[in-house]
């Protein structure tokens, strides 16, 4: 039988992903798919009074195959992440 | 017949035996470091009232310093009494780490409060060469000696543990018990629940012993003390109830990070969240809940953790929640983790009551009959439902959270 869920957690979890950018450090490839439209991004930072702060930044881009894909940059772990914001 | 009436002593009474580690909490939380405990230490108050103090470390307790006294009263007597914040929820895995290695030997114990435990000594001679033989294997099953008394009743092996050494115990026989119990201070009642109020009061009368206690008589005692001074001088007697022992059971815990969520609204949801997921536990075997215990962990140091009975076994999660909300009202600050366990099941749920009847329930049923089809196949994570915690977090993976789907 094939699990639509995994597991009991949060939703919506980023999931890493890989990333190729360009010189200003915008995505240009989003899991093997070319960015063909780049949407708009925005910077995010959370939780600076806890020990595990949020500093991402977004970017909500279009890819060649038609997909509408939103992705960050983890800034403590310069890692990249897809996730439905 | 109960377990605590059999036996062969003397008299062909009970041997209990108490197995009493001093300090336990404050041992705990501080690491169990020696070295802290030779330092002036208390464990600090709770909040509330008169702000009492925890366990004392023995420094402390040198400069007058007891467990329970006013937290201004302390810091008069001494001024370098240093106060470490309790850890509860440590506290609780540690003594069922250590209630579990005694119930390793076969022991039945009763758990009076972390650090002191009760049980039965007969019917594990055999297995372990007498009576001797029970007190050693106590002794080894925890990795600090306790201080073991063993005795006809239950709070006369508890006098006996008081009194005993680290790797000495104490055992009185039968026939000495009333003799024996009759020198030993009236602050030995401290240790039950029910007489510890009467110390203060029979001391500054001058009742310095338990055999004082006696001599008053019963009719004297009742007149002044009540029901309380009446089992008092029960126990001082030698008469005790049997010893009331805990179940081995699974123990069924869940515990979250809350992140930010950390106020009122938030921590409800998140409740919901723990409850789901206990009650989808596949170790639960269909059983009602009766007593769980809610911990947290709080953003200042230390932890939280409150017990709570519900009224009548149930496995419905919105009267778990219901129940457990008022309890989480009480937490002494914001809290980084919730926490929740099963602490005593009751029966195999049946059909629980309902006001609401006809198509919805009908509806509804089919609903439950069909998930729990699914579960069967799948697993308990088979069926989940999304359930928002916290709507507005910026954060979109804390915004909600998938949950086992209960019927």
């Amino acid at each position: 039988m094939r699990r639509l869920v995994s597991a009991p957690g949060p939703l919506n979890a980023p999931k890493p992903i890989r990333v190729q950018v360009d010189g200003r450090g915008r995505p240009i490839v989003v899991g093997g798919e070319q960015v063909e439209r780049f949407i708009h991004d925005w910077y995010h930072r959370f939780g600076w009074w806890r020990d595990d702060p949020s500093r991402r930044r977004y970017y909500r881009v279009d890819t060649v195959t038609g997909r509408h894909v939103v992705v960050f940059r983890d800034m403590f772990t310069d890692g990249w992440f897809s996730q439905q914001a | 017949m109960s377990r605590g009436e059999r036996s062969r002593g003397d008299n062909g009474g009970p041997r209990i035996v108490c197995v009493y580690v001093p300090r336990f909490q404050l041992r705990v939380a501080a690491g169990g470091s020696q070295d802290l405990l030779e330092r002036a230490l208390a464990i600090a108050p709770s909040g509330g009232g008169t702000m009492p103090v925890g366990e004392v470390s023995p420094s402390a307790q040198a400069q007058g310093v007891r467990a329970g006294m006013a937290l201004s009263e302390a810091l008069g007597r001494c001024r370098e009494l240093e106060l470490i914040p309790g850890d509860p929820i440590k506290v609780a895995r540690a003594w069922d780490q250590a209630a579990r290695a005694l119930e390793g030997i076969g022991a039945q114990l009763e758990l009076a409060r972390p650090g002191l435990a009760y049980f039965v000594a007969d019917g594990l001679e055999g297995l372990h060469g007498g009576e001797r033989g029970v007190i050693a294997a106590a002794g080894e099953a925890l990795r600090r000696p306790p201080r073991i008394g063993v005795a006809p009743t239950r709070f006369g092996a508890l006098a006996a543990a008081l009194e005993a050494r680290s790797r000495r115990a104490r055992v009185i026989g039968d026939r000495e018990a009333r003799r024996y119990l009759a020198a030993r201070p009236v602050s030995v009642l401290r240790y039950r629940p029910e007489t510890e109020p009467l110390v203060p009061a029979l001391e500054q009368l001058g009742v310095l012993t338990l055999g004082d206690l006696v001599e008053l008589g019963a009719a004297a005692i009742t007149d002044r003390f009540g029901a309380l001074g009446g089992l008092a001088r029960r126990l001082a007697l030698g008469h005790d109830t049997p010893l009331q022992t805990r179940r081995v059971e699974d123990r069924l815990e869940e515990s979250m990070d809350l992140g930010e969520a950390n106020s009122g609204l938030l921590l409800e949801r998140t409740l919901s969240v723990l409850v789901d997921r206990l009650l989808a536990r596949p170790e639960r075997r269909g059983r009602t809940i009766r007593v769980l215990v809610i911990s947290a962990r709080l953003v200042e140091r230390g932890t939280w953790c409150e017990e709570v009975v519900l009224r009548e076994p149930i496995c419905d999660a919105k009267r778990i929640v219901l129940a457990l909300t008022a309890p989480l009202g009480q937490l002494p600050a914001p809290a980084t983790a919730l926490g929740l366990a099963v602490v005593e099941f009751g029966p195999v749920t049946g059909d629980q009551t309902s006001l609401l009847d006809g198509e919805r329930r009908a509806r509804d049923e089919r609903r439950r009959k069909a998930v729990a089809q699914v579960q069967a196949l799948a697993g308990p994570y088979a069926v989940l439902r999304a359930l928002i915690v916290q709507a507005d977090s910026p954060l979109p993976e804390h915004r909600n959270l998938l949950t086992p789907w209960v019927g």
